[in-house]
């Protein structure tokens, strides 16, 4: 029963700094807070080949600051992930950025950022990218700010589409498979999560 | 080498390419030099393979039948194109995008100092941030490393400064005659200095005129529309 209970529900108090990659196909719920003046950076990644339904909810102090980074390939399988990013602290930051892509597979990423109305020189940014490598696949998209005042730098944004198709060409044209240059391709939109803010 | 016989190119139901005959043999340069809209770049494509390129006729490298081979074949039978406009390519390395064809690392470098492309340019994203004149450079480092049989440099010069061109230009003469070469330019002074074999002038999807670099000195004179008449 126990062990139920761990996997249904997980709280993360984060009070310095930490890095980590989290395998949310194991998780329901994940609640993060972070600490004042703590900084979090945050891999999420969904191993195996089961559908996953998940929520990160991540609360925010003063001066706090966290990275929310997520890649999930879903070939014939589903992934819905909902993000809940409430500054409750003045100062603090966050930068998400979750990017899917989906061969036969379909994708759900509903992402709010809360500001309240006295919290001041918040910072929060999000971005939702998604590439369908077939007609078959789906993505679905519902970025939400609730920005309560003024002071505030928030962006958010989505993209959904295929994959460039002068990109295809170009590799292609120097030797590479349609497979290999979507291999590629995919692999390059990965890494650009971290590089890449709206 | 290469073997174009009449070649009729159609994108969208408009005929751009309407009946091309050439011939490039290994250590010939041709220059193909013609008005805006003329089809230059789009007889490039269709030799290339790209699929919105209906292309009729024959394209015979060294006997092969190049219109019955996709892109990704028809490239590693040997054709090689510099794009006109090459893309940006963020997540992945310069080097990375070529080490399937080229394990010189060593060499690699070398030629980044010899292109004088910036210091670490191995490690950059695939032209992510570059300047017109450096993602020519990194076309011609890949030229350098692909080691083609059919070269197709589509607007050699655009984005180069004057410093850049004489570089690239010295490595196109180092290896003229290891490759057959179409060059695509509207700048006729630019195609002189890297004294072709062969000029052909491309008006309105046809061969109009043939002949060698004194032709080029006819369009200098005369203009496009009066050369041939």
């Amino acid at each position: 029963m126990n062990k139920v209970l761990v996997m249904l529900e997980n709280n993360y108090i984060i009070d310095k700094s930490l890095e980590t990659k989290i395998n949310i196909a194991d998780f329901n719920t994940l609640n993060f807070k972070i600490k004042s003046n703590a900084k979090a950076c945050l891999f999420f990644e969904a191993k195996g080949n089961q559908d996953s339904n998940t929520k990160i909810n991540v609360e925010l102090d003063e001066n706090a600051s966290c990275e929310l980074y997520g890649f999930f390939k879903n070939t014939k399988k589903k992934t819905n992930l909902i993000t809940n990013v409430i500054h409750k602290g003045s100062k603090s930051k966050c930068n998400q950025d979750f990017r899917f892509v989906n061969k036969r597979g379909k994708s759900s990423f509903e992402g709010k950022i809360t500001v309240p109305k006295d919290v001041v020189k918040c910072e929060s940014h999000m971005l939702n990218k998604n590439i369908l490598l077939d007609t078959h696949s789906d993505a679905f998209a519902k970025p939400e700010l609730d920005i309560n005042n003024d002071d505030v730098i928030c962006t958010h944004g989505c993209t959904i589409g295929a994959l460039d198709e002068d990109h295809m060409f170009y590799l292609q044209s120097r030797g590479y498979t349609e497979d290999e240059a979507t291999e590629i391709l995919v692999e390059a939109f990965a890494h650009m999560r971290t590089q890449e803010h709206i | 080498m290469l073997e174009l016989k009449d070649i009729k190119v159609k994108i969208n139901e408009t005929n751009i390419i309407k009946g091309v005959n050439l011939n490039v043999k290994q250590g010939e340069l041709h220059a193909l030099i013609g008005p805006n809209g003329s089809g230059k770049s789009s007889l490039a494509n269709a030799i290339v393979g790209r699929e919105q390129y209906e292309t009729t006729g024959s394209v015979k490298l060294n006997d092969l039948e190049l219109l019955e081979l996709d892109v990704t074949e028809r490239a590693k039978e040997g054709v090689f194109m510099s794009f006109q406009s090459p893309p940006s390519i963020p997540g992945i390395t310069n080097y990375k995008l070529l080490s399937q064809f080229s394990k010189q690392y060593e060499k690699y470098l070398e030629d980044i100092e010899r292109l004088k492309l910036q210091s670490g340019w191995a490690q950059r994203d695939f032209n992510d941030g570059a300047s017109g004149g450096e993602k020519k450079k990194n076309e011609i480092l890949q030229l350098l490393h692909i080691n083609p049989k059919l070269v197709i440099l589509d607007e050699l010069d655009t984005g180069l400064d004057v410093d850049a061109l004489k570089i690239v230009k010295e490595l196109i003469n180092e290896h003229k005659n290891k490759f057959g070469w179409i060059v695509i330019s509207h700048n006729s002074s630019v195609l002189r200095s890297l004294n072709p074999t062969h000029v052909h002038i491309l008006k309105d999807g046809k061969i109009t005129n043939t002949g060698s670099v004194e032709l080029l000195n006819n369009i200098d004179e005369q203009g496009f529309s009066d050369v041939g008449k």
